[in-house]
């Protein structure tokens, strides 16, 4: 199958995230069209990633999207970036499908970033992309492997400190400790992309 | 965790709750600390930056073109019930009451009393400074009610423009001069039918479907178009919306005389290369 599909025909073009956000606030549904067409594929990558069901992944991203749609007015510049604010939400999203399938205890624990859903592929990103993704995951690997399992299973299996204690057996102020130091050593690491465009 | 964590509590869970690694309640004691502590909330900023670029990490390696057009039409469909919804949405908001039917403001005139010449003029500049502060409030208020009125109206214009551009798009597709259609039947399913519009000018298939019952569980239908030749190419999977439609489109290169069959099948959910499932609706190529 030819993987190209039609190009929107809109227009303008508008390639600023936080206009396009500001644009939202005013109930332009073309800037939520351009917003989404700019974010939904490293957002669908991420959902993908952590939920593992194409189907539910679909219906994660919609209600996220929606949500930034309804929201838009409550993203401030001064908290964080657009790439952060539309990423956060559409892993509170997929951590909400996460968490109700494991109530339901239907949730195979799946760990780490290795393997994916039966779709196998999301990105079709550039240089750059590549780029940063070996920075973060040189980051990551930089980490000691207890702390890197932490940050895993709570960032991509939606786990809780306390879940992670009882799945490591590790005791919960150890699992707390790690977290903590991982999660510092990953912003002095990555500081190096805050930058004004943020994440991609 | 108490209902707000004090700093030393807070701080020591800042990279926990950029994680959401959190019980919810101690979450909720953390965040209230933070709305109060601009170095925590500095802090849970930077940590919440970092650990979003670990979304940089969700994508396998490996590639493979089925998988790449699966998640093009996923991504369509999705943008598409996003964009629906929030259409519905503003169609839903009552709109901002225009600054020219607001109420005009009022000042009530006090009693009157017998002042000094002193507490007179004292009482006329109080006056002036406060009609003063009204004008300005009042031009401040008018101002960003303006904003607001061109903003709103600028965003119905850009909806308006996109609206026509889908509806003009969707039009050239069922109506062009090099468009085919294939009409399915059910076969199965007896209400379901769809249209398949193939445009061969620019390779792109619009297939609108009806009637289309939901797929049984852990199912889905699958698309295929059916050459000449007897191969079977997957042109995606999909699910109906609960009315039973269904409206899916792509793009793919086929030589005009190529076309012998489309079909829909129902398959396992995420779709599979080759059919394996039964035929929900299947339409023949005119001259096939």
């Amino acid at each position: 199958m030819n993987p190209s599909r039609p190009e929107p025909s809109y227009p303008t073009q508008v390639s600023d995230d936080q206009e396009l956000v500001a644009r939202m606030r005013a109930g332009d549904q073309l800037a939520l069209a351009r917003f989404y067409d700019r974010w939904s594929r490293p957002a669908y990558a991420l959902v993908l990633q952590m939920v593992r069901d194409a189907d539910d992944a679909d219906d994660v991203l919609e209600s996220a999207f929606y949500q930034a749609w309804r929201q838009a007015d409550r993203y401030e510049p001064g908290r964080g970036t657009v790439a952060t604010w539309i990423l956060t939400i559409v892993r509170s999203r997929a951590l909400d499908r996460l968490r109700a399938r494991r109530r339901l205890r239907e949730e195979p624990l799946v760990t780490g970033t290795d393997g994916g859903s039966e779709l196998g592929v999301v990105g079709r990103d550039g240089a750059e992309d590549a780029e940063r993704r070996e920075l973060v995951a040189d980051a990551l690997k930089t980490l000691p492997p207890e702390q890197r399992e932490v940050v895993e299973l709570a960032y991509f299996s939606g786990l809780s400190q306390t879940e992670i204690a009882e799945r490591t057996g590790q005791p919960l102020g150890t699992v707390k400790t790690r977290t903590r130091l991982a999660g510092q050593k990953l912003r002095d690491r990555l500081a190096v992309l805050r930058t004004d465009e943020g994440v991609r | 965790m108490r209902r707000e964590a004090n700093h030393q509590e807070a701080s020591e869970a800042l990279a926990a709750a950029a994680l959401d690694a959190l019980a919810p309640d101690d979450q909720a004691a953390v965040l209230a600390h933070v709305d109060e502590c601009p170095d925590c909330a500095r802090e849970l900023a930077e940590l919440r930056e970092a650990t979003a670029h670990l979304a940089a990490l969700a994508v396998p390696a490996g590639d493979s073109a089925r998988a790449t057009a699966e998640i093009d039409l996923r991504l369509a469909r999705v943008r598409s019930n996003v964009l629906a919804r929030a259409a519905a949405a503003v169609a839903e908001t009552p709109r901002v009451v225009p600054i020219t039917s607001r109420a005009p403001a009022t000042v009530t005139a006090p009693a009157p009393r017998v002042r000094s010449a002193r507490s007179l003029g004292l009482v006329a500049g109080m006056a002036l400074a406060v009609a003063a502060s009204l004008v300005v409030a009042i031009t401040l208020a008018d101002r960003a009610g303006l904003q607001r009125e061109v903003a709103q109206s600028r965003a119905a214009a850009s909806n308006a423009a996109a609206a026509l551009a889908v509806s003009e798009r969707q039009l050239a597709m069922v109506t062009g001069p090099q468009v085919a259609v294939v009409s399915l039947a059910a076969n199965g399913a007896p209400k379901a039918t769809a249209l398949m519009f193939w445009d061969r000018g620019t390779n792109s298939w619009s297939m609108y479907a009806h009637n289309l019952p939901p797929a049984s569980s852990g199912h889905t239908y699958e698309l295929w178009l059916i050459t000449s030749a007897g191969r079977k190419i997957p042109a995606g999977t999909f699910a109906p919306t609960s009315a039973g439609t269904a409206h899916v489109q792509m793009t793919y290169a086929l030589a005009p005389t190529d076309l012998q069959a489309v079909a829909v099948t129902e398959e396992p959910a995420g779709g599979v290369d080759a059919p394996t499932g039964p035929i929900v609706i299947v339409g023949t190529a005119a001259g096939k």
